[in-house]
């Protein structure tokens, strides 16, 4: 009987598995991205607009040799824009095969959650930044809010990138 | 038996001409005399015309044929002694001529033997082929070019209609206005009356799932503007709606949205929305008789009625909640 039940318990975790998100804050809001996306935070440098860009393109930063486009996260989530300050950061990620960067307001920490403690979000949402949030999750009565990375631009902005 | 003068002069040239013709050759004079004249006649014959037969064939070539004609008939006339001389003329003439004339027939068969037709009668195999062939190939891509615009526009068709219809279906999708309310409440009833903004709304009972005090709210982007958000509430979230952003969004605006001061969630019975209110003013005890109940769902399906001594609206959670969930705001459901 405890093999059986051993052997459920251990099945069950398979399927609830233990991921890892690193949050961040925006506009006093907690948003958590995919750990295996990020490659690092850099504290905020002087980005360098590009003319032309769309509206969401803060400008491009020189990483160790390497151009990488910043995106507005604020911008694009719809969100008022803010000062920078100390605690603004840049998060390196990886989604579609390229490597851009995101502003935060500040970087947080790592959480680890299990896949059942994630719930769907309010499912009312109408804008095109509606489908960039993959789910929400309650953590020691804070909201956090699970963004997917991959959809945070259309396949066409995706590229549009390429070109900057 | 002597000749006379003239005669004698007559032989003379005679043999001075027929010593540069055959001068191994050894003839009376009086037969040479005889077939020289002749034959002179005939070979100075056969040269005109042979000249005037290569003249008029580089010059023209229907006059070749008649020359080359003549030619022969000459030719034929000479006898065996001029026969070497007049063959060297008659060659080459009648090869040019031949040659000229092939030359004509294959210009003139050049597209005709493209073509891989039939050799003889060039001048109207030319013409007849050239023209058959060309409607043959136009014919079949005009057809194509015809029919397939009008299969586009018959597909097109056919997948718009179906595709049309069921958006709009669903978009229009009016929230199922019920009539159960009044069934549901009993002759007196209970009612809760909340202020948002001035106004006061009522709820039965019945309807409230409870009343929870507005603490944390987690702003989520990209969704409506009477969306303020979600509250966690004993595990759960709440979703909490902008009471005065949905009832009256004509009315709402950015310095009323300011002014506003949410203080409590009224959270309606069966779903995890919560509408948000600055105050909550008392629950009576009413007759369904002092409600205006309203006898079609007409454009505010969520409104019941209204409560004629309190002059507020009474709430049809049960709508409400279904508008809610498709996302529905106030103006949405109009149409």
């Amino acid at each position: 009987m405890k093999d059986t039940r051993n052997v459920a318990a251990v099945a069950a975790s398979k399927d609830d598995a233990v991921l890892q998100w690193v949050t961040f804050k925006l506009d006093h809001e907690t948003y958590g991205i995919n750990v295996m996306q990020v490659q690092e935070v850099l504290r905020y440098t002087e980005i360098a607009p590009v003319p032309g860009a769309p509206y969401y393109v803060l400008g491009i930063i020189n990483l160790r040799g390497n151009v990488v486009t910043v995106i507005d996260t604020r911008s694009r989530f719809g969100l008022q824009s803010a000062e920078v300050d100390d605690s603004t950061r840049i998060v390196i990620i990886e989604a579609e095969k390229q490597v851009i960067g995101i502003l935060v307001d500040s970087v947080a920490e790592v959480v680890y959650l299990r896949r059942s403690e994630i719930d769907n979000a309010p499912n009312v949402g109408t804008e095109e930044s509606a489908k960039f949030i993959q789910g929400v999750s309650n953590r020691d009565n804070e909201l956090l809010i699970l963004v997917d990375l991959d959809k945070l631009l259309s396949d066409e902005e995706w590229a549009e990138l390429t070109q900057i | 038996m002597s000749k006379s003068v003239d005669e004698t002069v007559f032989d003379f040239f005679a043999l001075l001409l027929q010593e540069d013709d055959a001068p191994s050759q050894a003839v009376s004079p009086q037969s040479i005399v005889k077939a020289d004249s002749n034959q002179n006649v005939a070979t100075n014959q056969t040269e005109a015309a042979l000249l005037d037969a290569a003249i008029l064939a580089e010059n023209g070539r229907t006059a070749v044929s008649q020359a080359h004609e003549r030619a022969i008939a000459s030719t034929v006339q000479v006898q065996p002694k001029a026969t070497p001389r007049q063959h060297e003329f008659v060659a080459p003439v009648s090869k040019i001529a031949s040659q000229v004339d092939k030359q004509a027939l294959e210009k003139l068969l050049a597209p005709v033997l493209k073509t891989k037709t039939v050799e003889p009668t060039p001048s109207f195999v030319e013409v007849t082929p050239t023209v058959d062939v060309q409607p043959v190939v136009e014919v079949p891509q005009a057809r194509p070019v015809v029919e397939e615009p009008v299969i586009d526009e018959i597909i097109a068709e056919e997948v718009v209609e179906p595709v049309v219809v069921p958006e709009t279906q669903v978009g229009i999708t009016p929230p199922s206005v019920t009539k159960d309310l009044q069934e549901v409440l009993d002759d007196e009833f209970q009612v809760l009356f909340f202020k948002v903004a001035g106004l006061t709304l009522a709820v039965p009972l019945v309807s409230l799932g409870g009343i929870v005090k507005i603490e944390r709210i987690n702003h989520i982007f990209g969704r409506p503007a009477w969306f303020l958000g979600v509250q966690t509430h004993r595990e759960e979230q709440l979703n909490i709606v902008d009471t005065c952003a949905w009832v009256m969004p004509e009315k709402y605006s950015e310095k009323l949205a300011q002014s506003v001061n949410y203080q409590y969630l009224v959270l309606l019975e069966g779903s995890n929305w919560g509408l948000t209110c600055e105050s909550l003013v008392n629950a009576v005890k009413i007759n369904k008789s002092q409600v205006n109940w309203r006898s079609q769902a007409g454009k505010r399906p969520w409104l019941a009625g209204v409560v004629k001594e309190q002059m507020c609206g009474i709430l049809h959670v049960q709508a409400l909640v279904e508008m809610l969930n498709a996302g529905l705001g106030c103006q949405d459901s109009i149409g």
